[in-house]
């Protein structure tokens, strides 16, 4: 026994002050940090991070570099609409996570639904809140002859891309000849089909063969190939989230803090009792699929009938994904169709967004009526009561699955949905380039 | 009145019933008296026979992708037999299939499935492709048969999707 502190007492001494004092700071890093059920992890696990890119079969030139770059100049190019005012960045924003702000979209006049963001929209299975797109391809080219939006035809588009040298360069490096549209007999100026046969545009496209139909066809749907390899390059370069889910991983306590306890909290009612992930599942918080959740039809506006009108237009388009013009008419695409559900039991759905960036692509819904996050987590909270009035088809009840959600829990979800902010995109995707 | 009791009898034994088709790893011999139904645990296996409600017809899950694919087609395989003397398969009968979620509905689904399977018959097997399942968790199938005039309706569980 020592009189005096001896040396192993002085060691014990001091590692204990050292773990004493490592055991404070470990604690300041824990102190109020959710300890997960092997459950609530797994959930939590399958939301990040993003899964590898899906291929599209439908599209050869998915993810050719050259056919990315000339997409990207079209997705910018003003002069692919009627009045050379609108391009897809008008409504498609990449300073607000490529959507617009605005309750409807705005190109030639005022649209009928809200802008979804572009970000991580190739993950997606059907495209537009209705689903009339089977392929991002194919979406892409609805705008131009939307009379709301871009409101111009695909011979005039055909023939910008002929008479620009630069863009015909382009066009043909990737996809070869274009047809002899210095011959305006067969080349009308404008043209496009149209369900309402009397327009001049829908004349001219009549008067055309069959063969310079599908030659033009041809080359609108590589357009459209071009832009969707660009924005398959528009994908969520990670956020607090993703930062977070890694630290949780690699047992990292001290990462854990990129997200705030209020967030955690919210993150636990996400993936739990708020039942939020039934519909906002996997990495992109959206099934892609389509649900009615009981909107009422607002004052003034018309009833939308949502995905049961998009499955019609989807069957007839020549542009989907069985259809000439598509890379893999007989792969997943032909199941796809195949098996669509019936219209009627379609009515009043949209398709589940995507949550990533949430928090920058207000406002909400389908015809965008919720300005904040809050009046949407408002919505969902009062349950059925939410419904009254009129409704497009019959609410589907997982909507019910949502609990009443009082105002702390509400606010500790909106502060998990902030962090699902992704970083910035690099500049040289987010911007016109110079040259096609 | 008697229709709910009917359920609760099929609910109250189809957990042993699960229990069996698991553990004996291939489907299970027809047995009469031998009732199944949806309430299966999200991880259990799915169930693999089902008599009609009226005890008419016994139909058995001949084949069934494990895991289940999530947000993939797949198909499943069914067989149908007299529920009075389940050993021949019948070939003379209708079929309809649709799947749903409950989320603690005691009738109907809270959700259909987002795809119309598309269903062939061939010698007394019943192909249904065209299946496809969005949501984790226990989806509930249910397979309404008819033959002659007679009519019956089975319901399965079939856990997704080994997540």
């Amino acid at each position: 026994m020592c009189r005096e502190p001896c040396f192993p007492q002085l060691i014990a001494l001091g590692l204990s002050l050292v773990c004493g004092t490592y055991a404070r700071a470990a604690r300041a890093v824990h102190e109020d940090r959710l300890s997960y059920t092997p459950g609530e992890l797994a959930a939590i696990y399958r939301h990040s991070p993003l899964s590898a890119l899906p291929a599209d079969p439908t599209n050869r030139y998915a993810d050719n570099t050259e056919a990315a770059k000339l997409g990207q100049f079209l997705f910018f190019d003003r002069r692919l609409s009627a009045d050379g005012q609108v391009s897809c960045a008008t409504c498609h924003q990449p300073a607000r996570a490529f959507t617009d702000g605005r309750k409807l979209a705005r190109g030639i006049t005022v649209g009928t639904r809200n802008t979804p963001s572009v970000i991580d929209a190739a993950f997606g299975h059907w495209f537009f809140w209705d689903g009339r797109a089977d392929s991002l391809w194919s979406q892409a080219l609805q705008p131009f002859e939307n009379p709301r939006e871009a409101g111009t035809d695909r011979l005039h588009i055909a023939h910008l891309v002929y008479d620009d040298p630069p863009l015909r360069a382009a066009y043909r490096r990737l996809f070869g000849s274009l047809p002899d549209l210095d011959d305006f007999r067969r080349f009308p100026a404008h043209a496009r089909p149209d369900a309402d046969e009397r327009l001049p545009v829908a004349r001219a496209w009549a008067s055309m063969t069959a063969a310079d139909r599908y030659a033009i066809n041809r080359l609108f749907s590589n357009l459209g190939k071009a832009i969707e390899a660009y924005e398959r390059r528009l994908i969520d370069p990670g956020s607090p989230f993703d930062r977070y889910v890694a630290a949780l991983r690699a047992g990292d306590a001290a990462g854990q803090n990129v997200i705030s306890a209020a967030a955690e909290r919210g993150l636990r009612l996400f993936v739990g009792i708020a039942n939020c992930e039934l519909c906002h599942s996997g990495p992109t918080f959206s099934d892609g699929q389509f649900h009615n959740i009981g909107l009422p039809v607002l004052p003034g506006e018309a009833p939308d009938p949502g995905r049961s009108t998009g499955i019609g237009l989807l069957i007839a388009n020549p542009f989907n994904g069985t259809g000439p013009f598509s890379d893999d008419r007989t792969g997943q695409s032909r199941n796809r169709l195949a098996f669509l559900p019936s219209p009627q039991s379609q009515l009043g759905a949209f398709k589940t967004p995507d949550l990533r960036n949430v928090a920058l692509t207000a406002p909400y819904m389908h015809d965008g009526r919720f300005a904040t996050l809050s009046q949407v987590l408002d919505f969902y909270a009062q349950g059925k009561a939410a419904s009254h009035g009129r409704l497009v088809g019959v609410r589907e009840q997982t909507a019910n699955l949502v609990p009443p959600l009082d105002d702390r829990q509400k606010s500790e979800l909106i502060a998990f949905l902030r962090t699902l902010t992704g970083d910035p995109l690099p500049r040289s995707l987010t911007q016109a380039p110079a040259h096609p | 009145m008697r229709r709910q009791t009917a359920l609760s009898l099929v609910v109250a034994s189809a957990a042993m019933c699960v229990a069996a088709t698991v553990c004996s790893g291939t489907p299970v011999a027809p047995m009469a008296g031998m009732h199944m139904s949806a309430s299966a645990e999200p991880d259990a296996g799915p169930t693999r026979q089902a008599y009609t409600l009226n005890h008419a017809f016994l139909i058995e899950l001949r084949a069934v992708p494990r895991p289940i694919p999530f947000e993939k087609y797949f198909t499943l395989e069914f067989v149908v037999y007299d529920g009075r003397h389940p050993t021949k398969a019948l070939t003379d009968t209708h079929l309809k299939v649709t799947a749903g979620m409950r989320h603690g509905l005691k009738h109907g689904f809270a959700h259909g499935m987002q795809s119309t399977p598309r269903i062939r018959a061939k010698r007394g097997l019943f192909t249904v492709a065209g299946m496809y399942f969005h949501m984790a968790g226990p989806w509930t199938l249910r397979v309404d048969v008819e033959r002659n005039g007679r009519k019956g309706t089975a319901y399965f569980t079939l856990p997704c999707c080994g997540q």
